[in-house]
């Protein structure tokens, strides 16, 4: 039997974001005792993200609205607002702050459409040091990028990675979101 | 506890959503178990992983709080208070036990609503997720026993709603020398006793 979460028990409900915070430095801390290589563990950090993402996707279908809804199949600028827009509200649901900064690129060889997204204050890096620089903390946010992004637009050519961090002495925090594209 | 709870909680907590935090829970325990850790070993290590967090809590924040506890009576009210700062919630219920002439110090806090277990089914009764807290209470008193005159303390989540009891109760358990017992039994009236129940909340 595995574990579950049902989270339509706490929808809604806060915790202080030091506790999150402890709690990365706390289980990354522990991976890396326990001999996970530092790359493994930026990876499950990911996937612990994407997880965190399903559950999020759960509340909003339930009504417990965090993303828009409805969305009329949209022409392809309409989908880049679209996806600027989700991209916001993901971060001000969790941290109650946009990102800094979005720009894309259509990169018309290798079919993609890439977002590089900027959080110049990362709450969630914030005064955390890591203790390698391949492990990225951000890379739970990576991952709610990836599913709900994935989820929002129907497609499985996803991908999010957290690729500079304050944590790790950058001067800020950047993802980049790559969604291979059908058609151009 | 009160005011400064409220005033902690409502005003200077930088805040998140909890399903953030506790799907992280979920997902560790979900990685443990795909590791083939039996539950008693999955608690262990949810345990291990609130230690680190104590000393991160403890190293980052609470060393420059300025606020220890001056006594072990001061524990009832110190850790409720950073419950709440941290979860937003007190417990319900904190009591001492006292035995064994003062030398046996236990400390309960019981909490039915509790944020960190609710919505959460483990795969067995014996991983509960509170374990994590017990292990930031253990790891910042352990730091601090030779204050207390204690020989040893741990702490332990001994009931889970998640698990299925009707309430969450989380236990420290002091074993004190012959000078921190008489500390004890000073502060409960100086007369050696058997046992003894002093209720803080």
């Amino acid at each position: 039997m595995a574990v579950k979460l049902n989270p339509l028990e706490i929808v809604n409900k806060k915790v202080n974001i030091v506790l999150l915070k402890s709690y990365l430095i706390g289980v990354t801390t522990y991976l890396l005792e326990n001999n996970v290589p530092p790359a493994q563990v930026n990876e499950l950090l990911k996937k612990f993200g994407r997880e965190a993402g399903r559950y999020l996707l759960i509340l909003e279908k339930s009504d417990k609205t965090i993303i828009p809804k409805n969305i009329i199949k949209p022409s392809f600028l309409d989908q880049k607002t679209y996806i600027r827009t989700t991209l916001n509200l993901i971060t001000n649901y969790l941290f109650g702050k946009s990102f800094d900064n979005i720009s894309d690129t259509l990169e018309k060889e290798n079919n993609h459409l890439e977002f590089r997204m900027v959080l110049l204050d990362n709450p969630l890096c914030k005064d955390l040091i890591s203790p390698l620089p391949e492990v990225k903390f951000s890379s739970i946010l990576a991952g709610i990028i990836e599913e709900i992004i994935g989820d929002k637009i129907g497609s499985k050519n996803v991908f999010c990675d957290e690729t500079r961090c304050i944590s790790t002495g950058d001067s800020l925090c950047e993802f980049v979101l790559k969604i291979k594209l059908d058609k151009i | 506890m009160g005011i400064r709870g409220f005033i902690a909680w409502k005003f200077i907590a930088k805040k998140t959503r909890r399903i953030l935090f506790q799907s992280l829970v979920v997902s560790t325990i979900e990685y443990l178990e795909n590791l083939g850790k039996k539950p008693s070993e999955i608690y262990k290590d949810l345990k291990e992983i609130g230690k680190k967090m104590g000393m991160w809590i403890y190293s980052e924040y609470l060393s420059k709080a300025g606020s220890a506890s001056k006594s072990i009576w001061d524990h009832g009210a110190n850790f409720n208070l950073g419950f709440k700062f941290f979860t937003g919630k007190t417990f319900d219920n904190i009591y001492y036990n006292i035995s064994e002439n003062g030398k046996d110090v236990k400390i309960h806090y019981i909490i039915k609503d509790n944020p960190i277990c609710k919505g959460i089914k483990p795969p067995a009764p014996e991983i509960k997720p509170s374990a994590i807290v017990a292990g930031v209470f253990e790891w910042i008193e352990e730091n601090r026993k030779e204050d207390w005159s204690a020989t040893s303390v741990t702490c332990d989540e001994v009931k889970c709603i998640a698990s299925g009891d009707e309430f969450c109760e989380i236990v420290f358990h002091f074993k004190l020398n012959e000078k921190g017992a008489e500390e004890v039994l000073k502060k409960i009236g100086g007369k050696p006793q058997e046992s003894c129940i002093i209720k803080v909340k």
